[in-house]
């Protein structure tokens, strides 16, 4: 795909997703970073809409890449976001989906480019504590604000179900487990250990809400100190909502520095978010590290077979290591007093 | 003896390209490329010497905890409970017996035999972890005994392989 091309696709797709357009223009288009999965371009698009009104957006072209390390569908993307526009939840509008890429030439989706920055270590290591600590604590705001949405009435559970809701916890091991097992390149028995683990420490969730599945810093824009919008719904699916908390505090970019993981949990549900137990946070915080291992193991196999030629996924299997003690360390103390830490 | 030595090596190429390189490198993604080398660079220049020595040392531990653990549940198994396959995996494993080791492409054939232990080994303790924890006939103070041991088992090994490869304060 030529990069001279696409603001051309970009008004193909836009013809052909909504009825009655004409007059579509995309201006201003340049590339920017989308992440180790996929490619981005931002726009400033016009077109005369089936009345005959005139409409100018800022939008943003996501299309993947090979070699992706995440399962991941740009119609769930799609369909979620085009559900969410119209609940309370802070997520850009979806215009377009080009699912099979006969359009842009690979799988793409078009939304709403919104203001603010994603840019975690701006974020992370801000010596702003007050303005840390704000945003932290409005980020507990809007993952409750998600997990409260109600899923149903917005028409995601025909959606986002592959399977009976109350097996959740298990349907997800499952899956990231058969993902451990297909990408690995030697037996990593530790990693097959935790996964067993797991299966025998299912919780009971609380609610069955939709899970972002990369709920952290660097998937939301901000501005301001307060949460614009979350990005990078890719792995949005059905489930227990402490998933997406856990994940927010992995120590690769945890907010911790701000706001302590209690404080947070304490503060989602005080916003709304479903009760959080001691068995789900440990469980999910285990699940987290395995999840990010096996995210690894599949980058490092996407390079390994030249699927992928991104060195930022080259040595990710180097990560494991580092995932794999923390979840040990967490199984081995058995509960005491590591839920917090 | 051949100096520079690899860690040196590795080092100067690291900063030459840090310092005299990465700085005109005007194209974001070429940028970021350069700089997700620069990283693998900088973990190989802390690391590459150690593999020889901790595979070694892994692949003495797994084989020491397997053969106990194998002995322990071999003499408490019920009569159905065959364990006989996996002492015979053990002793070709750590024997080094029929192993494959050109897949590995290093030219030092100890090191590669070590590599091929170590995976024929990691893949041992795979099935043992799984086999013993489906065996209903071993009773609950020995399955306690086994889960404490293999768990603390693969925290040496993560441990050893942290160290090994560099990555000992990763997050």
């Amino acid at each position: 795909m030529d990069d001279s091309e696409i603001g051309e696709r970009i008004e193909e797709l836009l013809r052909v997703s909504i009825t009655g357009v004409r007059d579509v223009r995309a201006d201003g288009v340049e590339r920017v970073f989308g992440g180790n999965a996929r490619r981005a371009w931002a726009s400033t698009v016009r077109w005369t809409d089936q009345s005959g009104a005139s409409r100018s957006e800022s939008v943003i072209m996501l299309s993947r890449t090979n070699g992706s390390q995440v399962d991941a569908d740009p119609k769930w993307e799609f369909g979620v976001l085009s559900a969410l526009g119209h609940s309370a939840t802070r997520a850009p509008r979806a215009f377009a989906l080009d699912a099979d890429g006969s359009v842009v030439g690979a799988p793409s989706i078009l939304l709403e480019r919104m203001p603010g920055r994603a840019d975690p270590l701006g974020f992370l290591r801000s010596e702003d504590r007050e303005g840390g600590r704000k945003l932290t604590l409005d980020l507990a705001r809007a993952a409750a604000e998600l997990h409260s949405s109600d899923w149903e009435g917005l028409g995601l559970g025909d959606i986002l179900a592959s399977g009976p809701t109350d097996r959740s916890p298990l349907a997800q091991i499952e899956s990231w487990e058969a993902q451990f097992r297909t990408s690995r390149m030697e037996p990593h028995p530790a990693l097959g250990y935790v996964f067993g683990w797991l299966r025998e420490n299912l919780p009971e969730p609380t609610q069955i809400s939709v899970v972002h599945g990369d709920f952290r810093p660097g998937n939301f824009l901000y501005q301001d100190n307060i949460v614009i919008a979350l990005l990078d719904w890719e792995m949005a699916h059905l489930g227990d909502p402490v998933e997406d908390l856990a994940w927010a505090y992995r120590a690769l970019w945890s907010p911790e520095g701000f706001v302590g993981l209690e404080e947070f949990v304490r503060s989602y549900e005080e916003f709304g978010g479903p009760k959080v137990t001691q068995h789900a946070l440990r469980f999910y915080r285990v699940f987290s590290e395995v999840k990010f291992a096996t995210i690894s193991l599949k980058a490092s196999r996407s390079f390994a077979d030249g699927v992928s030629g991104n060195l930022r996924l080259a040595d990710r299997a180097a990560t494991v290591t580092a995932s794999l003690k923390r979840s040990l360390n967490w199984i081995a103390d058995d509960g005491k007093g590591w839920a917090w830490c | 003896m051949l100096k520079p030595t690899t860690t040196e090596l590795l080092g100067g190429v690291r900063r030459g390209l840090t310092e005299d390189v990465l700085p005109k490198v005007s194209d974001g993604g070429a940028a970021r490329q350069l700089r997700a080398a620069l990283h693998i660079l900088g973990r190989l220049e802390r690391s590459w010497d150690r593999m020889p020595a901790y595979l070694a040392a892994d692949n003495d531990d797994i084989a020491a905890t397997l053969s106990i653990a194998l002995a322990d549940v071999a003499a408490a198994a019920a009569a159905g409970a065959d364990y006989s396959d996996l002492f015979t995996r053990l002793a070709k494993a750590t024997g080094g017996n029929g192993t494959d080791t050109q897949q590995y492409r290093v030219h030092d054939h100890r090191l590669a035999m070590e590599m091929a232990v170590n995976e024929a080994l990691q893949g041992l303790l795979e099935d043992f972890d799984h086999r013993w924890r489906s065996d209903q006939s071993l009773d609950g103070v020995l399955r306690e005994q086994l889960d404490r041991r293999i768990l603390e088992l693969y925290l040496r090994m993560v441990e050893r392989e942290a160290q090994a490869a560099g990555t000992d304060d990763d997050h």
